[in-house]
C-alpha cells in the first residue's frame, strides 16, 4: 500500500539520521567518556532496533540488539567503559551504515564477525590490531567540539527511556527524539549551542518545495512592499503601511532562516571519511572540526559536499606524509586536518588546513611549464602561493600515480568551478614542509540583500552591500589619480594598487553600446569591491539609491555570464542585473598578489614615475615671454631680483647688470632655445641668479611663477637640446627643466667648460646605476663627454651582478639611492662586504638636496655625494676621485 | 493539436499552444550586457523575470523590432509543463520561463497528426520540427525547446 511505502521511507530517513547521531556520539565518546554520550548512543540504537524489528529486518535487529546490550551494561555500571571498545563500536557503526545502504538491508550480509566483536569477552582481544595511536586526548578535548544541528544532549535527570513514536505515526509530523536541554547541567552548556530553528528542541519535517515556494512568495512581498513604500512616501497617513513594512522585514528574516542550515550536518561525515582514509592509507590522521553551527543557505551546503570531500581526500592522500617522514621531520606522528567554518563580514569562510608536506611549488611550476600552461618568464615571476594556485588548472595533477582517491587531474579545477558557480571564491596558501590551507569564501545567502543601485550609461546595476567596500570619487585636483599601466587602469588606494575595471571591459560585446555618459566635470566615480582577498575598482556614472532586493538567480540560458549574480526587480518595476564581485574577479583573472607583483618589476616610464615617488624636489618655476614655462632646482638659485632694463650694461656683446656691487652676466633664453624674445617694451625684468664655478649668472625671466615642492617626474624632452634636462607637468602646464650648467657652458665656453679628462692615461671606467632611464642616459652622456667609459645598471642588484662578474673592470661606481630591488645603500653595503669589490669607491647620486642626506651618505661610507641635477657637484665628486687615484 | 502561428519575414511559423503560458505585448527590454545579441533582454512579468529571445536574430535573418504588432510568447517552464496531465510532452523547456519576441501573430490553427510532414532537407534547420501545408501557405512547426537550448549564451570574451 502506498501508505506503507511512505512509512517505510520515513523509517529509512530515520535510520540514516540516527546512525549519523550514533557516529557523532562515538566520536564524542572517544574523546572523553561521559554518561550522556552513552545515553545518546543508546537511544539512537534503540530507535533503529525498534523500527528494524517492526519491518522484519532481522540482521539489523540482531546487531542493534547487541549494541544496545553493551551500551546498557556500560550505562548501568556493570561494565566499565574502556577505550579499547571503540574499534568494535566503530565497526558496528560502519556495518550498520553498509546495511542501511544495501538493497536487501543487510539481510544477506554476514555480520557474524562484527557481532562477535561486541561480545564482552572479545572486546579486549580485538583491540590492539585495529587501534591507531591516538593523540593525547586532553589536547583534542581542548578543541571545541559541537554536536550537529540535529543532536542535543540529554540532561542526566530526564527520562532516559524516551521511546520514539512508532513508525506508523511517522507520516507528516514525526518529532525527532531530541529532548530539550534544561541548561542546568554543565556538560549540556558545553555541548549545546542554541539552534535557531530548534529553540525548544521540537522540529518538524517539511517538504522542501513548500519552503522554496515560501521563499519565493516572501520575495515578491518584499518587492511589492518596496513599491508601496515608494508610492506612499509623501503620504501623511501611512501608519498601517509602515507597521506592515516592519512586519514584512521580520517575516523576511525568519523565512530566510528556514533555508539556512548549519554546515555541521555536512561536516560530520568527514569524521568517518577521515577514519576510513586513515586506515586505507595507513597514515594516522585526525580531523578537527570547528564552527559546525555556522549557517549557510541549504542549496549551497548541498553543493559543498563534493568539493569538500575532494579537498579532504587530497589532504589525506597527497598532503599528509607517511608516519616515518613525519617523525623524521619532527612532526607529530598523527597528522591533523582542520575543517573550520565561520562567518566573516557577510560571507561564510570555510578552511581546510593540514599540517602535511605542503605543495611543492617547484614541482607544480615544472609541470605547468611542461604542459605549456605558463611561460618561463611567468614561472620566474611567481611566488610560492601563486605557483601553488596553479593546481586549480584543469589537467595539472602532479601525483605520480593516479590513485583511486584523487589525483585524476580533474579534481581541483572542478572544486574551483563548483565554488565559483555558487558565487564564491577559493584561495590557497601553502608552505613547503609545513602544510597547506585552502580557503573557501561563500555568500551567506543568495536571495534578499541590501544593495546599492548604480548607473552605468543607460543601465542600472545592483551591488550587494556585502561585496562593497567603499565608493571613491577622484577629482582632477586629487593627489592620487587613476593611472594607466600597460593598458590597465589602476588606482593607488592607501598604498594598495588596485585595478579599476569598467562594465564595458567586463561585459565586452562587439557592437557594444557606449557605456559611460561623458562627465564634463572630469570626475571619476568608482566602487571598490572585494572578492575574498582581492580588491578592485569598478567605474560607474552615478549612484541611485540603496534598496533591499530579491536576487533572482540567472536563468539557465544566461548562466555563463559569471559576473552577474542574478537579476532583480527594483521598487519601480525596472529590472536590474545584480553584479557578483567574485564573478567579476574570476572573469578578469584577478589574483590577489598578481597586480603588485606584475607592476613591481615593470620598467616603463610611467611605472617608474610611480616608483620615483619618494624623490621630491623644490623647483623654481618661471615663465619666459608669457608662453613657455621653465623650472630650475631651487637649490641652485641664489637670488631672485627685479631689474630695470635701462640699467643693463653691454660689455663685448654680453649683457651685465650690477647689483650691490656684483657684476652679473645675464642670460637670455631665446638666444639658446627657439623662443620668442622678450617684448621690447618690457621695462622690468625678473632674474634669478645662480652660482656656477663661483661666477654668478642671472637668468632672465618674464615672470617668476612660484616655487613648488614636487616629485621630479621627467620625460625625455621633445627637443634635442642639452640645456633642457627634461620636461614635466606643473599644474597641467608643460614645463621644461633647465640645465643651468649646460647653459653656462654654452654662454661662456672658455669660462665654464669642464676639461675633459684627456690627460688621464687610462680612461676611467664608470658603472652608473639608476632606475630612471632618463637619468641613466643623461649621466651616461655626461660622463662620456668628460672622457669616461660608462656601463649602466638598472638597480642595485643588477649592478652587483655586473660587478661580481667582472670585479676588475670598473674604477668607480656612481649610483642612485632610491631604486627598486636593491637601493643605493644596499649596493654600497654589498660592495664593501665583498672582498673582491671593496676597493671600489662608490658615489651617491640623489635628488635630495638636504644636508642630512649628505651626512648620512658620508657616514654610510660613500666616497662622494652629488645631486643629480647639479652637474657641478657631480663633477666635484668625480674629480676628487680622479685626482686622488 | 493547436498551434499559434506567427510571421517571421516571409515565413509563417507555428508553436504548440500547450507550451505557451501567455502572450504579451512587447515593451522595453532591460538589456543584459555581455549576453549575445540573440537575447533581447529581460522583462518583468508580474514579478517574474523572463529572458526574451529575438526570433529574427535566432534565425539569423533580421532583428525583430518592437512595434504595435510585435508580441512576446511566454513559454512555460518545465515545472508548469509537468502540470499538464493530458499531454505527453517531450519538450524539455527550461527551469525558467523564456520569451520569444516575434513580429506579428497570425492566429491559431488546428493541425492533425497526419498533416505534420517532415521538413524538406533543403530547408532543414535545427529549430524546425515539421512543416504543414494549409492551402497555399507553408507553415513551419517549431520545436520551442530546441530554439531555447541552442540559444544558450556563451560568455563573450572581452
Amino acid at each position: 500500500m502506498a501508505n506503507d511505502d511512505e512509512v517505510f521511507k520515513n523509517f529509512l530517513i530515520e535510520i540514516a539520521e540516527r546512525l549519523a547521531e550514533f557516529e557523532q556520539g562515538l566520536s564524542d565518546l572517544e574523546q572523553a567518556y561521559n554518561v550522556n554520550h552513552i545515553n545518546l548512543l543508546f537511544r539512537a540504537i534503540h530507535t533503529i532496533k525498534g523500527g528494524a524489528g517492526f519491518f522484519g529486518l532481522n540482521k539489523i535487529t540482531e546487531l542493534t540488539h547487541l549494541l544496545e546490550d553493551l551500551l546498557m551494561k556500560i550505562r548501568e555500571g556493570d561494565v566499565a567503559f574502556d577505550v579499547a571498545m571503540m574499534p568494535a563500536l566503530y565497526a558496528a557503526s560502519d556495518c550498520l551504515n553498509d546495511m542501511q545502504q544495501d538493497p536487501g538491508y543487510g539481510e544477506q550480509m554476514d555480520i557474524a564477525g562484527v557481532c562477535r566483536a561486541l561480545h564482552l569477552d572479545n572486546i579486549t582481544s580485538v583491540t590492539n590490531v585495529a587501534a591507531k595511536p591516538k593523540p593525547a586526548l586532553t589536547k583534542l578535548a581542548e578543541q571545541e567540539r559541537r554536536p550537529t544541528a540535529a543532536v542535543q544532549v540529554v540532561n542526566k535527570l530526564s527520562a532516559p527511556e524516551l521511546l520514539p513514536p512508532k513508525p506508523t505515526e511517522a507520516s507528516a509530523s514525526a518529532a525527532l527524539p531530541t529532548v530539550s536541554d534544561k541548561a542546568s547541567s554543565s556538560e549540556a552548556v558545553r555541548a549545546v549551542k542554541p539552534q535557531v530553528n530548534n529553540v525548544q528542541g521540537e522540529t518538524i519535517r517539511v517538504k522542501l518545495d513548500l519552503l522554496d515556494r515560501l521563499m519565493e512568495l516572501t520575495g515578491e512581498i518584499v518587492v511589492a512592499r518596496n513599491q508601496l513604500l515608494r508610492q506612499f512616501a509623501e503620504s501623511n497617513n501611512k501608519m498601517a503601511l509602515t507597521s506592515m513594512a516592519h512586519m514584512i522585514s521580520d517575516l523576511q528574516q525568519v523565512v530566510l532562516q528556514t533555508r539556512m542550515q548549519a554546515v555541521g550536518g555536512t561536516f560530520t561525515k568527514f569524521n568517518k571519511i577521515v577514519r576510513d582514509l586513515s586506515k586505507q592509507l595507513d597514515k594516522p590522521i585526525r580531523i578537527l572540526i570547528k564552527g559546525d553551527e555556522t549557517e549557510l543557505d541549504r542549496s549551497i551546503i548541498e553543493s559543498l559536499s563534493d568539493p569538500l570531500t575532494h579537498l579532504i581526500r587530497n589532504c589525506a592522500d597527497h598532503g599528509v606524509e607517511s608516519q616515518e617522514d613525519r617523525l623524521a621531520a619532527g612532526k607529530d606522528s598523527v597528522a591533523s586536518i582542520w575543517l573550520e567554518a565561520k562567518n566573516e563580514g557577510g560571507q561564510v569562510v570555510i578552511t581546510v588546513e593540514d599540517d602535511g608536506r605542503g605543495i611543492d611549488a617547484v614541482k607544480v611550476k615544472n609541470k605547468a611549464l611542461a604542459t605549456n600552461l605558463i611561460s618561463q618568464t611567468q614561472a620566474e615571476a611567481m611566488s610560492e602561493n601563486e605557483a601553488a594556485n596553479l593546481i586549480f588548472h584543469p589537467g595539472l595533477s602532479t601525483a605520480e600515480q593516479v590513485t583511486s582517491l584523487s589525483g585524476r587531474g580533474v579534481g581541483m579545477d572542478v572544486v574551483k568551478s563548483t565554488i565559483e558557480k555558487l558565487g564564491g571564491a577559493i584561495d590557497l596558501e601553502t608552505r613547503l614542509g609545513s602544510g597547506t590551507k585552502i580557503i573557501i569564501y561563500l555568500p551567506t545567502t543568495l536571495t534578499i540583500m541590501s544593495s546599492l543601485i548604480v548607473r552605468v550609461g543607460e543601465d542600472r546595476f545592483a551591488i550587494p552591500h556585502t561585496e562593497l567596500l567603499e565608493v571613491i570619487m577622484v577629482r582632477p585636483e586629487d593627489e592620487f589619480q587613476i593611472e594607466t599601466i600597460r593598458g590597465q587602469e589602476v588606482y593607488r588606494l592607501r598604498g594598495l594598487l588596485i585595478p579599476v575595471l569598467d562594465m564595458h571591459l567586463i561585459a565586452g560585446h562587439e557592437g557594444a553600446h557606449e557605456f559611460h555618459i561623458s562627465n564634463d566635470k572630469n570626475e571619476r566615480l568608482f566602487l571598490v569591491l572585494k572578492s575574498g582577498n582581492t580588491q578592485f575598482g569598478l567605474r560607474i556614472d552615478s549612484i541611485d539609491h540603496t534598496e533591499e532586493i530579491v536576487i533572482k538567480p540567472l536563468p539557465q540560458i544566461l548562466k555563463k555570464l559569471f559576473y552577474y549574480a542574478g537579476s532583480s526587480i527594483l521598487g519601480d518595476s525596472d529590472v536590474a542585473m545584480v553584479l557578483s564581485a567574485n564573478g567579476i574577479c574570476q572573469s578578469q583573472n584577478l589574483h590577489k598578489q598578481e597586480l603588485n607583483k606584475r607592476f613591481g618589476k615593470h620598467k616603463s616610464m610611467t611605472d617608474l614615475q610611480l616608483m620615483d615617488l619618494q624623490e621630491k624636489q623644490d623647483l623654481l618655476v618661471f615663465k619666459y615671454s608669457m608662453d613657455e614655462q621653465f623650472a630650475v632646482p631651487l637649490s641652485l638659485v641664489y637670488k631672485v631680483e627685479i631689474i630695470e632694463r635701462s640699467n643693463i650694461e653691454i660689455i663685448s656683446k654680453k649683457q651685465f647688470i650690477n647689483l650691490e656691487g656684483r657684476n652679473i652676466l645675464l642670460i637670455y633664453l631665446d638666444q639658446y632655445l627657439q623662443l620668442k624674445p622678450l617684448p621690447e617694451d618690457m621695462k622690468r625684468l625678473y632674474i634669478f641668479t645662480t652660482k656656477i664655478k663661483k661666477f654668478e649668472v642671472g637668468i632672465v625671466a618674464s615672470s617668476i611663477e612660484e616655487s613648488i615642492h614636487t616629485r621630479l617626474n621627467l620625460d625625455t624632452p621633445p627637443i634635442n637640446e642639452s640645456i633642457i634636462l627634461g620636461v614635466t607637468k606643473i599644474h597641467d602646464k608643460l614645463t621644461f627643466l633647465l640645465d643651468l650648467f649646460s647653459l653656462a657652458e654654452k654662454v661662456s665656453p672658455d669660462v665654464f667648460k669642464t676639461k675633459a679628462f684627456n690627460e688621464a692615461s687610462v680612461k676611467k671606467r664608470l658603472l652608473v646605476v639608476d632606475d630612471t632611464p632618463f637619468f641613466r642616459d643623461l649621466e651616461k652622456k655626461y660622463f662620456e663627454s668628460i672622457g669616461c667609459e660608462v656601463s649602466l645598471a638598472f638597480n642595485g642588484q643588477e649592478a652587483l651582478d655586473v660587478l661580481t662578474a667582472k670585479p676588475r673592470s670598473f674604477d668607480l661606481v656612481v649610483t642612485d639611492i632610491v631604486m627598486p630591488v636593491m637601493d643605493g645603500y644596499g649596493l654600497l653595503k654589498s660592495i664593501q662586504s665583498n672582498p673582491q669589490l671593496s676597493h671600489l669607491p662608490v658615489i651617491a647620486l640623489t635628488s635630495f638636496a638636504q644636508e642630512e642626506s649628505q651626512e648620512k651618505a658620508k657616514s654610510a661610507g660613500f666616497y662622494g655625494y652629488a645631486l643629480k641635477t647639479n652637474k657641478e657637484t657631480i663633477l666635484q665628486a668625480i674629480s676628487n676621485f680622479i685626482e686622488n687615484d | 493539436m493547436l498551434y499559434s502561428i506567427f510571421h517571421l519575414g516571409n515565413n509563417l511559423i507555428g508553436v504548440p499552444i500547450y507550451t505557451i503560458l501567455e502572450i504579451v505585448r512587447s515593451s522595453k527590454f532591460h538589456p543584459v550586457r555581455g549576453a549575445s545579441e540573440v537575447i533581447d533582454g529581460l522583462i518583468n512579468l508580474r514579478g517574474k523575470v523572463v529572458t526574451v529571445i529575438n526570433t529574427g536574430i535566432a534565425f539569423e535573418t533580421h532583428k525583430v523590432l518592437i512595434s504595435d504588432e510585435s508580441r512576446i510568447y511566454i513559454f512555460k517552464n518545465n515545472a508548469e509543463l509537468k502540470e499538464l496531465t493530458d499531454i505527453d510532452s517531450d519538450e524539455d523547456m527550461s527551469p525558467d520561463n523564456i520569451g520569444l519576441h516575434v513580429e506579428k501573430i497570425e492566429g491559431v490553427i488546428n493541425v492533425d497528426k497526419e498533416e505534420l510532414q517532415p521538413v524538406p532537407t533543403n530547408m532543414a534547420h535545427p529549430f524546425y520540427q515539421h512543416v504543414v501545408r494549409r492551402g497555399e501557405d507553408f507553415i513551419i512547426i517549431l520545436k520551442p525547446s530546441k530554439a531555447i537550448i541552442l540559444n544558450s549564451t556563451e560568455t563573450v570574451k572581452p
